[in-house]
């Protein structure tokens, strides 16, 4: 299923967390070195320009291909056709499976450019071919086609966005599905689906087959706690349920209670529970939740001109993030504003810690490197 | 290396188990695993980036608020409020950098920063004057006594911190009062534009920084502002080749001007290894001989398949040149 190996994936991942580490000065450059030199790759991974480089020139080659093809293969009318938009989905599928054969790319721009504009185009094509046949809307058969194509990218291609756009098609399936029907229980269904897979990720995390995936499901997880939260906000719930309303920004509508509640309670639980749980992502969530609610009820309250309103909660802000970081300065029930890993209690100085046996290290990683390349030949992961 | 230049990172489950994977193996010793492992139990959570970016979104929002508050009182006090809070700003940024006397530590993790935020308050420095000058004309017709001020201020705080990018605001901002003096934008209003004088300057400016930043280099003072003055120089010289070729009679001459760039720009980056330099070079590159071929090439298929085969060969050169510079 995996278009990768999984060492390959494991050991990239490896080397990965190795250098974070050197940065942190956990461990040494040496020891670096000696570990990277252990758990060697074929992949091909760039660095950040030169991906974002190769991702234009990708798009640009792409969408010369499809005029190619549309003006190679022209419509009575001139226009493009379903069929082109497929055409040149299958062919960027089959360049990108060729560049990870042949070329082991990863995260390298190229393949993200053929991913990305191949599926969307598959999907684009696909809907508009089969929306006619079946009488449904587009959207409604883009979705159907989105869900089963981004999750299996997903998983082959250990992709995140794709996991996102999973993730996305599902609400929108949900959505397109439940609209004419029963409006009124969508926010509801959004909220128990998203609590739902937040639980389930919560038993899947943890894993070790599904390891390689990790990034994947992490994102997924930060999606349900942003969906959940929609869910309940009182901007989102008018928007879906009757959207033309929107247009008189200051028209005022009957909230429901639970709504209004939900539109402050949800952040603000996410907050607690992210510094009781010392979890970062859900506290980050939470605090910009924080921040939609409260442009969430400047939209509904528009007493206060839009520039008091911008000074008062801009000193506000100012006033509590300093004080909490003077607070903070000294540690106090576990927090603290210093950053971490140096200001650790009982630090152990570096130059103490790197005294290892060379010769012994050498030797390991020469051994993790036969077994990693025995891992590739019977197919199976390392298992740390 | 202080506290302050270390970078941060949310440790998860999985860097736990790698940790002890690698502990298991003997490449970390078991005080480090112990160390890493105290750090995954998060017993001491930082909330620096958080509040951080409270602090953060609290001035953005009282900016905000003090703008919206100048846009509506305009007519009145508000272009004054506005020009003030960009001067102010401008200012923050530049009295927040703290100098390094140690050229070798640009590129870590706080001087970076530093480096984009006076970056940033040196193109605010420009909006603000641009704008003051709009708005109440302090250097009469004088326009290009924005770029003066703007260079006079970036370049001697780009020597006293070792700011790269507040180098390179400088080097632009002297290079745009050199265009505007030399084609001033009363001309350029009345739809005059001696596009052929704009030419000469950009190549003679770019050629004058190359000359500036080989000398730094081959007299061993400020070394790591050569590459920065390569690159502003670059951006100079192929802007002017291109507009040459683009709109001159002699588009051979500037052809060949490009060429001569381009090898030059290839040379250079696989001399001193670097990869921006690279890039740049195959992009002006690029679009000299796509300009070139789409006014030869007339057909529209044509162009296409050129534009894909283009495409194509640059990734494969950008392939290659890597792989070269990492075997070098």
């Amino acid at each position: 299923m995996l278009a990768y190996h999984p060492y390959w994936l494991e050991a990239y991942s490896i080397t990965q967390e190795a250098e974070q580490f050197t940065r942190l000065r956990l461990i040494s450059v040496e020891q670096f070195r000696t570990i990277r030199a252990a758990f060697t790759n074929p992949l091909h991974v760039l660095r950040t320009v030169e991906r974002v480089t190769l991702f234009l020139f990708g798009c640009i080659a792409i969408a010369a291909l499809f005029f190619v093809l549309v003006q190679v293969s022209p419509t009575v009318d001139g226009e493009p056709a379903p069929e082109h938009f497929l055409a040149t989905g299958i062919l960027c599928i089959v360049g990108l499976e060729l560049l990870i054969r042949y070329k082991k790319l990863f995260r390298a721009g190229i393949e993200e450019a053929a991913l990305y504009a191949g599926v969307s185009a598959i999907i684009y094509g696909g809907a508009h071919a089969v929306a006619p046949a079946f009488h449904s809307t587009v959207l409604l058969a883009a979705s159907v086609i989105a869900v089963p194509l981004f999750a299996i990218t997903a998983i082959r291609y250990v992709d995140r966005l794709c996991a996102l756009a999973a993730w996305t098609s599902v609400l929108t399936l949900l959505y397109t599905s439940l609209a004419d029907t029963h409006p009124y229980s969508f926010p509801f269904t959004l909220g128990l689906f998203s609590a739902a897979v937040y639980a389930l990720q919560g038993r899947t995390h943890m894993a070790k087959q599904l390891r390689v995936w990790r990034r994947c499901i992490e994102t997924i997880r930060l999606a349900a706690l942003v969906t959940f939260y929609g869910a309940g906000n009182t901007f989102v719930i008018h928007f879906l349920l009757e959207p033309g309303a929107l247009e008189i920004a200051s028209a005022p509508i009957e909230l429901l209670p639970l709504s209004s509640l939900s539109t402050f309670a949800v952040p603000l639980a996410y907050v607690l529970a992210g510094l009781m749980q010392r979890d970062r992502a859900l506290l980050r969530v939470g605090l910009v939740a924080e921040v939609l609610s409260l442009a969430t009820f400047r939209y509904y309250n528009q007493s206060l001109p839009i520039e008091h309103a911008l000074i008062i909660l801009g000193l506000s802000l100012m006033v509590l993030s300093i004080g909490a970081i003077q607070v903070l300065k000294t540690k106090k029930t576990g927090f603290t504003f210093a950053p971490v890993p140096l200001q650790l209690p009982e630090e152990v100085p570096l130059h103490g810690v790197v005294l290892y046996d060379r010769f012994t290290v050498q030797k390991d990683a020469v051994h993790a490197f036969e077994s990693g390349k025995r891992h590739v030949g019977s197919g199976a992961s390392l298992g740390w | 290396m202080n506290n302050k230049e270390q970078s941060y990172k949310v440790m998860d489950s999985t860097t736990n188990d790698i940790a002890e994977y690698l502990a298991s193996h003997h490449f970390i010793t078991p005080v480090q695993r112990e160390r890493i492992a105290r750090l995954c139990s998060n017993e001491v959570f930082s909330l620096r980036d958080e509040l951080k970016w409270t602090l953060w979104a609290g001035i953005m929002l009282l900016i905000g608020g003090i703008v919206a508050y100048g846009g509506h009182t305009i007519n009145t006090t508000g272009q004054r409020v506005l020009i003030a809070l960009l001067f102010i700003l401008a200012g923050a940024a530049f009295v927040s950098a703290k100098p390094s006397s140690n050229a070798q530590l640009t590129h870590l993790p706080s001087a970076q920063i530093a480096n984009a935020v006076v970056t940033l308050g040196g193109f605010v420095l420009g909006f603000a004057l641009g704008y003051w000058q709009y708005a109440y004309a302090p250097f009469g017709s004088a326009w290009e006594m924005i770029g003066v001020v703007v260079a006079l201020v970036c370049v001697p705080i780009a020597y006293w911190y070792n700011l790269t990018g507040a180098l390179a605001v400088g080097l632009v901002g002297m290079g745009i009062a050199i265009a505007v003096a030399v084609a001033p934008l009363t001309w350029i209003m009345q739809g005059f534009i001696p596009r052929g004088d704009l030419i000469s300057v950009g190549i003679a400016y770019g050629g004058l920084l190359v000359v500036v930043g080989a000398g730094l280099q081959y007299f061993n003072i400020y070394r790591h502002f050569t590459t920065t003055y390569m690159h502003t120089a670059a951006h100079f010289m192929y802007i002017a080749a291109l507009a040459g070729l683009m709109t001159e009679e002699e588009k051979v001459l500037f052809f060949l001007i490009l060429a001569l760039l381009t090898s030059a720009g290839v040379w250079y980056a696989r001399k001193t290894r670097a990869f921006s330099v690279l890039l740049t070079t195959l992009v002006y590159c690029y679009l000299g001989i796509a300009f070139v071929v789409s006014s030869v090439i007339t057909e529209p298929t044509l162009q296409t398949i050129y534009i894909i085969l283009t495409c194509a060969a640059v990734m494969v050169a950008l392939f290659s040149f890597r792989k070269s510079f990492k075997e070098a």
